[in-house]
This record gives C-alpha cells, structure tokens and sequence, in this order.
C-alpha cells in the first residue's frame, strides 16, 4: 500500500470508529451483541464535540474528535458507551422521575462504568473521565449502586464539577443532533428490542464465565442478575409476611359451616338455595425479637424495624408489631404503629447473645402473637425444641455464615444475599 | 452498577406499551389465561373491550374483590334432596354464545375462596354445573400485592396457569389519549394451519431446550412474592409453545414473542430460552460454509455476529483448504453488507486457521486489510 493510501485511511473517521470496535470487541468479546448493535452515525462537530449515543442504540461521533484518538482509547469510550445500554441507564432514570437532575444522574453512571473499565487497566483519551476517587469527597464509594450514587450527589454536591454528556442512552431527553427515532437508513433500536438483546448479552457473559475467568466482577454479576434475579430482602420478607398473615388470619373469607344470615330470607322466599356466612377472624398479631448484642448497627436495627412496621402496616395490621430487644437478656417490650415512633424505640443491648431468651420472652407475651420475627446475626444460641406458640418463625439474617445454625421450623431471610447493592 | 435490572419497576414506554398491548390480544386469541399486573385506572378494562372488538367475541367483566365464591363456583342449590350448583347469569351468557371472553379484575384482593373458585374457572372453564366452553378466553387483572392495601401474593398453583404481563400507561399514550386518539394495534388472526405449522415447530424447539436445559423444567421460586409470578414448570413450557406459535403466525417482533415467555416462565428462563429459540433461526454454520454465497446475512448486527462466530466455529473443528476459503467468503460478504468491523472481529482467528501453503482471496484481503491495518492488527 502506497503512502497517499494509508493517509486516507488515517483521515477516514468512520474507519477509526469501526477499528476502535474492533479492538474493543477483541478485549471484551463477550459484550459484542451490544458493541455491534451500535449504529454508528457521524455529526457535525459543531453540534457534538465527542462521543455520544442516543436512546435508540445510535452512537454519533464527531470525526475531529475520533480522529485525535488512537483506535485503543475509542476502544474505551465504545465500552463505556456499551455499559450505559447494558445497565438501561436510561430506563432508571425514568423510575427516579427527577428529570432535572440528569447531569447527576450521568455523573453517577459515569462513574461506577468507569470504574470497571479501570479495573481492567483500559487506556483512555484525551478527555479525563469521571472516576469515583473524584467524588470520594462527597462519600461516594466503589460498593455503591449507580441511584445510591446519585442520591448521595444530588444531597451533598452543591456545584457540578463535571458536566458530562453522554447522550440520551443515560436519560432518554432528545438531543438537537439526534435522527428521528424511525429514521429510513439508521432507524433506533425499540426498547423492547433492546431487552433482547441486552438477555442474549447476559447469556454470552454467564457462558464465557463458566470457561474462563477473565469476565470483570461487576459485568458478571450484572448478568447472573438478568439471568437469576435476586429478591431484596424487603421484599421477601414482605411476601413471607403477606403470606403469614393471610394463613394466620384467614382473613375475611366465605365457609360453609356456619348459616348465613341471609338464610332465613332465603327459606322465606321459598328459595332452596344455600348461601355461605363469612368470618373475619380477629387481625393477627406480629411481635419481632432484635439481637442488640452489637454487632448490628443502630441504624441498621432502625431501618429493619421501620420496614417490619411499614409492611404489617401495609398488609392491613392496625395493631403495629412488638419489639422485643434482646442481647443475652430481653429488654422492654415496647408496640410500635407507626414508622414514626421508631426513633423513640430503645434498644439497650451490648453484651452477649442469646436469641432463645428473646423467644421465650416472646412467648410470655399475653396475648400471644402468631407471627414472630427475629433480626440477628445468627451468632447465638437457639431454643432446641420448636416455640409451637407462634404459627410461622421468620429469622432475617445479617451475616451469611451462621445459615447453618438456624433451626428448621424457622424460615430464613438472608440479609446480604439479596441485598446487593452494587 | 445497580442490580436492579431495571425491568422489576420500569416507567413504561410506548414500545413497551405496544408490545404488551400486542402480546395481551395473542394470549386472549389463543386462549391462553391471561392475567395483567399493574395499578388501578390504567385502562385495562377498555383495552380488552377494544380487543373483544377486534376479535368480534362477547365479552363478561367482573369484579373479584366484590364477588363471592359461589359467584364463580355456583350457588348450592336443594332440588329432590340433590345438591345442584346453579350457575350465575354471566356464566350462563358465556356459555351460550361461543367464542367469549371472560374479563376478571381486581382477582388478587379477593378472599382466598374466591380465587380457589376462580382457579377453576380459568382452569377447566366451568362455572358451577355450567361449562363456558373451550372457546373462552380467561383474563385477569390484579393490582402487585406492594401497591394494593389488601392484596396478597397469588398461590402458586393459581399464578402458574396464567400468563403474567406488566400493565402500565405510558404518559404518551394517555396524552394521546386525552387528545381523542386511544391507541389500538390490531394483531391478524392467524389462519388454522398456519397455526398448527407453527405449533409443531415451536414444540419441538422448546423440546430441544429442555433437553438442553433439564434443570430450566420445573425452577419453584424461593420467595412468596416470586411464586405468586411467572416460573417454569412444563405447563408454562406449554403455555410458551402454544403463545410463540401464535406469535410467529401472526408476525409479531422478538420483542412480543419475548414479553410472552417471560410472562410464562419468568425472567430468567425466558432469556436463556430466547436466546436458545434466536440462535435456532439463524442460518446453519454448515450449510453458510457449503454455500457461502447465497446464505441470507441476517438483518440485525448482533445476529450477524453470530453467524460469523459460528462459522468460526465450525471451520476450527473441520479445517480444510475448501472451507477455510469458503470462511474467508463469509467474511467478505459480512464486511461488504456494511460491516467490515464484525468481519475483522473474526479476521485473527480466520487467518490463525490457514492451512499451509493456502493464500486468501484478493477480495477477501480487500475487504479486510483497511481496517485490520487502522485497528493495528497487522
């Protein structure tokens, strides 16, 4: 190939695009069903100085800007662009409803994107990114998810240090050089269509997983999460106790047992037909035993009895929950209603642990609940015969290991395991 | 990186809503059970009306959470010392015209009688002694048990016969709306055989995935609030023949046929059982290799990858000097329908394969030494 010939290739932006795709295929082959969904469009530099990509997968460029960097940093910039279709970036933002706040909601999605890519040791371009250590200021850190992120900002950051733009890939608001979103030659990708997609990706990381070990953490997790996705512990335990209290309480239901008060009006009209009574049983109660030995924060303790409160609540129980604080002894028993009254809760506590003696506590209680929910860390003695007072045990625990320990007539919530935040 | 994959709570879109929408009218032609999720007021009752419509079919509405059980189940009535149960009047209209549709709301605040009574209705579609006909279509609608102040999480045996599709107005469409255009997508009905065609078809891929995928059969979720949704068990795989074929007959989009699996058997196996089905569609590695010049490049760019990857593929296990050139076609006919990059992906590979003393086509270098030399691969 002649010199004049290998110029033009060098002033070709659209082939330093598509070379910078290339490589970044060649480092993270397992993301390519996003990388090749990218249609590639060029704009005006006047309009876009950079890189960006719209809500319909279309990755503009300004030929200026991909022509000042080496095919290795675009590579970069492809994969961080990727990331933000990966993690539907723009889809939560629409659940956040804080449509004002995107340049936060960029810079926090910028941030833990880039941090992966760091971790794989990725060259960058001329343009310095936004990388976590820049907002360490601000408490951000690497174990926080992309809206932990952005609600931290938006409370503590009161200027903007950075204003990127990466597209309305991050927030879905239109830019001025995007094409119509059903344009004749590079139509956008639907949205359902990008789920598709997005599925088949998780499907090739998970597959790469199983033979190699080169997948970045939080790609794969991400992907097992699309694959197998996780319940948050609230959520579970909300479902357990939705459950409980609906067997509990059989709520208000139909039975044939007992006549109808009707009945009577029936025979007199001379009608055969047989109606059912209904029964509503008295509301179920829901008593929870803390573990305040200490090793559980007092905010975390908080938050678990705010949420217990909320969903009972929420689940049509009037008559609130009875704490129980309990270290090696129990402490007073107090009823809470409300999510208000949780700060005035006491938890004395410190040393020791001992769960049973919280349980029996609990089964002194007159009268005597049907659910009872204990919140520990599972380091402690249980009772080893089954409290047959209650009609359900629910055990929330904080640390993993002691899973083991827990007596089988209690049904288990694991704190941690579905309670990724990352 | 949240985990949150973004699609538990999801702010709906007009695509989403289309999709749904289209899904929804498979699920009520096919006479596959039905059930919408999403709050009160989101028009879910006038887009089964509009359906019913279309499809010209009589529709019943009823409220659950305001009905009793005998409501569904019959009333007990004594005649000559025998019990009969007397139907209800709507299911008597039901089963005097044929090709109804059954439109149920509200079902997950109803007592648990009523939903047990209920269970049998969407399942054999009999109401007391009085049978509603195969023909009927069952829909439910229930509010996600976190929203509603009474709701509880369906029993499993009851979540597990229904398709489950999230319902949510997107704000354009309720704009629209007000303006004086509802949106309404009509999906063709699909003629017998071509139903039938595409049954056999659709069985037989999710009969290869189960064997491929015997632990995706049966997958009880863990949690209350999971099993209350979609999950697999051979019913739903059933179900997602039966609604895939309809979908295919009728020509919906990836998008649909993939809003319908995930109703039947739930977000995980609905990815790997969409990506399995997709994979199956493309063109066979093999026979892209016997005729590299007439294979037909599919359209969207990650299925191309694809295709190239299995070529690839299927050349490493076989290499010979006719077949690594008819790989090296491939990989000129991928670059010349305008996507050089995706050729180049595999030009390493390719050239690792060169059995001695081959040279590749002029064409093929053509077509990949430009950007093979500006990604600085040689």
């Amino acid at each position: 190939m002649n010199v004049t010939a290998a110029n033009e290739i060098a002033h070709d932006p659209h082939l330093r695009v598509m070379a910078a795709r290339v490589i970044a295929q060649q480092r993270w082959p397992y993301v390519s069903s996003i990388l090749f969904s990218l249609k590639l469009v060029k704009v005006r530099h006047e309009e876009l100085s950079t890189i960006a990509v719209d809500s319909g997968w279309r990755l503009y460029y300004s030929p200026q800007f991909v022509l000042d960097q080496t095919p290795e940093a675009l590579a970069t910039v492809l994969l961080h662009e990727s990331m933000h279709c990966l993690h539907d970036h723009a889809g939560r933002f629409a659940v956040i409803q804080q449509p004002d706040e995107h340049v936060t909601w960029n810079i926090a999605g910028d941030a833990g994107i880039n941090a992966i890519l760091d971790e794989a040791k990725m060259p960058w371009p001329s343009v310095e990114p936004i990388r976590i250590r820049d907002l360490r200021h601000w408490n951000i850190t690497e174990d926080m998810s992309t809206e932990g992120m952005f609600y931290r900002l938006l409370e503590v950051m009161d200027k903007r240090p950075f204003n990127p733009d990466c597209g309305s890939i991050t927030d879905r608001r239109r830019r001025t050089y995007e094409l119509a979103p059903s344009h004749d030659v590079s139509p956008g990708l639907r949205i359902d269509q990008q789920a598709v997609v997005r599925d088949r990706t998780a499907h090739d990381i998970v597959q790469r997983s199983h033979t190699q070990g080169d997948v970045p953490a939080g790609l794969l997790r991400w992907a097992q999460e699309i694959l197998q996705p996780t319940v948050s512990w609230r959520e579970e335990l909300a479902g357990r106790m939705r459950r409980d209290l609906a067997m509990v309480a059989g709520r208000r239901d139909y039975v044939y047992t007992r006549p109808s008060r009707r009945q009577s009006v029936m025979t007199r009209l001379g009608s055969t037909v047989v109606l059912p009574a209904m029964r509503q049983p008295a509301p179920p109660r829901v008593a929870c035993v803390i573990d305040t030995s200490g090793s559980i924060s007092d905010s975390e303790l908080r938050d678990f009895a705010s949420e217990l409160v909320g969903i009972t609540r929420a689940s049509g129980v009037s008559s609130g929950v009875t704490v129980i604080p309990c270290d090696a002894s129990p402490g007073p028993v107090q009823r809470i209603r409300s999510r208000s009254e949780i700060e005035r809760l006491e938890l004395p506590g410190g040393g020791g642990t001992d769960m049973g003696a919280g349980i029996q506590r609990a089964q002194e209680l007159k009268p005597l609940p049907h659910i009872l929910v204990i919140f520990t860390d599972g380091h402690t003695p249980w009772p080893e015969v089954q409290p047959r007072e209650f009609s359900s045990v629910i055990v929330v625990l904080s640390d993993t290991t002691t899973r083991g320990d827990v007596p089988s007539w209690a049904r288990v919530i694991d704190l941690n395991e579905s309670n990724q935040t990352f | 990186m949240g985990l949150d994959a973004g699609e538990v709570k999801c702010v709906a879109t007009t695509d989403e809503y289309e999709s749904t929408y289209r899904a929804l009218e498979i699920c009520i032609a096919s006479r596959v059970p039905v059930i919408l999720w999403g709050p009160p007021g989101q028009g879910k009752t006038s887009v089964i009306r509009a359906i019913a419509k279309h499809q010209d079919r009589h529709l019943e509405v009823l409220l659950a959470s305001i009905r009793e059980p005998q409501d569904f189940a019959g009333l007990p009535s004594i005649h000559d010392g025998r019990a009969h149960l007397v139907p209800p009047d709507w299911a008597v209209r039901l089963s005097e015209v044929s090709n109804g549709i059954l439109f149920t709301d509200e079902v997950n605040t109803a007592p648990p009688s009523v939903q047990a009574a209920l269970l049998r209705v969407s399942l054999d579609k009999v109401a007391g002694d009085c049978d509603l006909g195969q023909d009927t279509s069952v829909v439910a609608a229930a509010n996600p048990p976190e929203q509603a102040a009474d709701g509880w999480d369906l029993a499993p045996p009851l979540a597990n016969r229904f398709c489950h599709l999230p319902w949510e107005l997107p704000t354009e469409v309720v704009r629209d709306g007000f303006a004086g255009r509802w949106r309404h997508y009509g999906v063709p009905v699909p003629s017998e055989e071509a139903i039938e065609d595409a049954l056999v078809r659709e069985r037989v891929r999710v009969a290869g995935f189960l064997t491929a995928r015997p632990d995706l059969a049966t997958v009880l979720p863990k949690t209350a609030s999971e099993q209350g949704r979609a999950f697999p068990t051979p019913r739903s795989w059933d179900m997602v023949s039966t609604l895939t074929a309809w979908a295919t007959a009728s020509r919906q989009t990836e998008g649909v046929i993939r809003i319908l699996i995930r109703g039947c058997v739930g977000p995980g196996a609905s990815a790997e059982y969409l990506t399995y089905r997709e994979s199956l569609d493309l063109p066979d590695p093999e026979k892209v290799l016997g005729d590299p010049r007439s294979f037909a490049l599919p359209l969207r760019t990650d299925q191309i990858y694809v295709v190239g990857a299995g070529v690839l593929a299927v050349l490493r296990n076989d290499t010979t000097a006719q077949r690594w050139h008819a790989a090296g076609l491939v990989l000129e006919r991928i670059a010349s329908g305008g996507h050089p990059d995706i050729a180049v992906s595999f030009a390493r590979d390719w050239i690792a394969e060169r059995p001695p003393g081959e040279m590749p086509d002029s064409a093929v270098l053509k077509a990949l030494v430009p950007l093979l030399k500006e990604a600085r691969l040689i």
